[in-house]
């Protein structure tokens, strides 16, 4: 028990790393023009404008896992990119290829894993929310057509403050697991 | 709630009998296997129904090395996980592959029909096959095998979700229970001791 907490430590410590050298990253991306702005009043409020109509949420590596024909469900991974300086929540999604999509997560207690909806996923400040396998992902059911590999499924991600973004996710085999960080 | 904290002390018993079992457990040389007798309380034959509505029982898979997994087909995430993981196993161990059999036994037969099955679990490896039973015959299986299950109603138009114990189990080709991995860290180990036991015999 002890161990599994330790690891629980070590990982969540590696983890934050890896958060904020991703944040470094994009704050490098964005440092520049806004201390121009400070300097130049005009600059400021172009820069403003500008802000306000721009996506504060960027999205990557959308995939779709190809499931049997038969299957009832399937799941969709993404990640979730704030590159603003305001938290931002994921609060529903919609799909042209299934009914209901649903935000699910995964945790395991005791041994057991556990499958269970939430109402939003958070997405803080300046960081990267991952939905992957094994946690936060989306739960699509009721599905309208098979998913193929190659094929390529609309979603509409509906955000607390970035409103409405559009992702076009391709259909992958499920990838394999078994090179990945160990975090458990 | 009674359930919830009954369920808990359950699956907390279980994991620490479990891991205070690995702690003194001698291993077989040449693999992260423990000897046939470290298991004898586990596992045991048991028949359920398979592809076109027959019984299949594990003794139907002598001489050959049996993967056993837990699982439901309405699961989008965790279950088709371990199935392509196996498959890539089965890729892995190229021709030995034809030695080696993947059942997947579903916790939810409410859901899973053996038709349904039968359409699902090939999908990932044409040699997997599903079994499902009564809700009596899986629990009394789930039992031996040290798997836990609990069906679980929530805010979700699924209704309900089964909660599971994510585990591959290990049989050896006398039908012996040889061991538990967990689905997503434990491949490479799990490999290899299927490899020992197909070069050793048993």
């Amino acid at each position: 028990m002890k161990s599994k907490t330790i690891i629980l430590i070590i990982s969540s410590c590696v983890i934050t790393f890896f958060l904020s050298g991703c944040q470094k990253n994009m704050h490098h991306m964005h440092e520049a023009p806004a201390a121009e702005a400070v300097k130049d009043p005009v600059a400021e409020v172009v820069m403003k404008h500008s802000e306000h109509n721009e996506k504060k949420i960027m999205i990557h590596n959308p995939w779709v896992r190809a499931v049997p024909p038969v299957s009832e469900t399937s799941a969709a991974y993404m990640m979730l990119m704030n590159h603003g300086d305001k938290d931002d929540q994921l609060l529903s999604v919609k799909s042209s290829n299934a009914k209901v999509v649903e935000i699910h997560n995964v945790k395991k207690e005791n041994g057991v894993m556990k499958m269970f909806p939430v109402k939003f996923v958070e997405i803080p400040a300046g960081k990267t929310q991952e939905l992957k396998p094994g946690g936060y992902h989306l739960m699509l059911m009721k599905l309208s057509k098979t998913l193929k590999v190659g094929e390529e499924i609309e979603f509409m991600l509906h955000f607390k403050h970035s409103g409405m973004v559009k992702v076009i996710a391709p259909v992958k085999e499920g990838m394999p697991m078994k090179h990945e960080m160990k975090h458990d | 709630m009674i359930h919830k904290v009954l369920f808990l002390l359950v699956s907390v018993a279980v994991t620490s009998i479990i891991s205070a079992q690995e702690i003194e457990g001698s291993e077989v040389t040449g693999a992260n296997l423990k000897k046939p007798e470290f298991y004898e309380n586990f596992g045991g034959d048991f028949s359920l129904t398979g592809p076109e509505g027959k019984t299949v029982s594990l003794e139907d898979f002598r001489n050959k090395v049996v993967l056993i997994y837990f699982g439901y087909t309405f699961c989008p995430d965790v279950c088709p996980i371990t199935l392509s993981n196996l498959k890539l196993i089965m890729l892995d161990l190229g021709e030995k592959a034809e030695d080696v059999q993947v059942i997947f036994i579903s916790i939810d037969p409410e859901r899973d029909t053996y038709e349904k099955l039968k359409d699902y679990v090939p999908y990932f490896h044409p040699t997997f096959i599903g079994l499902t039973g009564s809700e009596a015959d899986i629990a009394a299986v789930a039992k031996k095998y040290q798997t836990i299950y609990l069906k679980q109603k929530v805010e979700s138009e699924a209704g309900y979700l089964m909660a599971h114990t994510d585990v591959v189990i290990l049989v050896d080709q006398n039908g012996r229970y040889r061991g538990r991995y967990k689905s997503k860290y434990d491949l490479d180990k799990l490999t290899t001791d299927i490899r020992w036991l197909l070069e050793s015999g048993s």
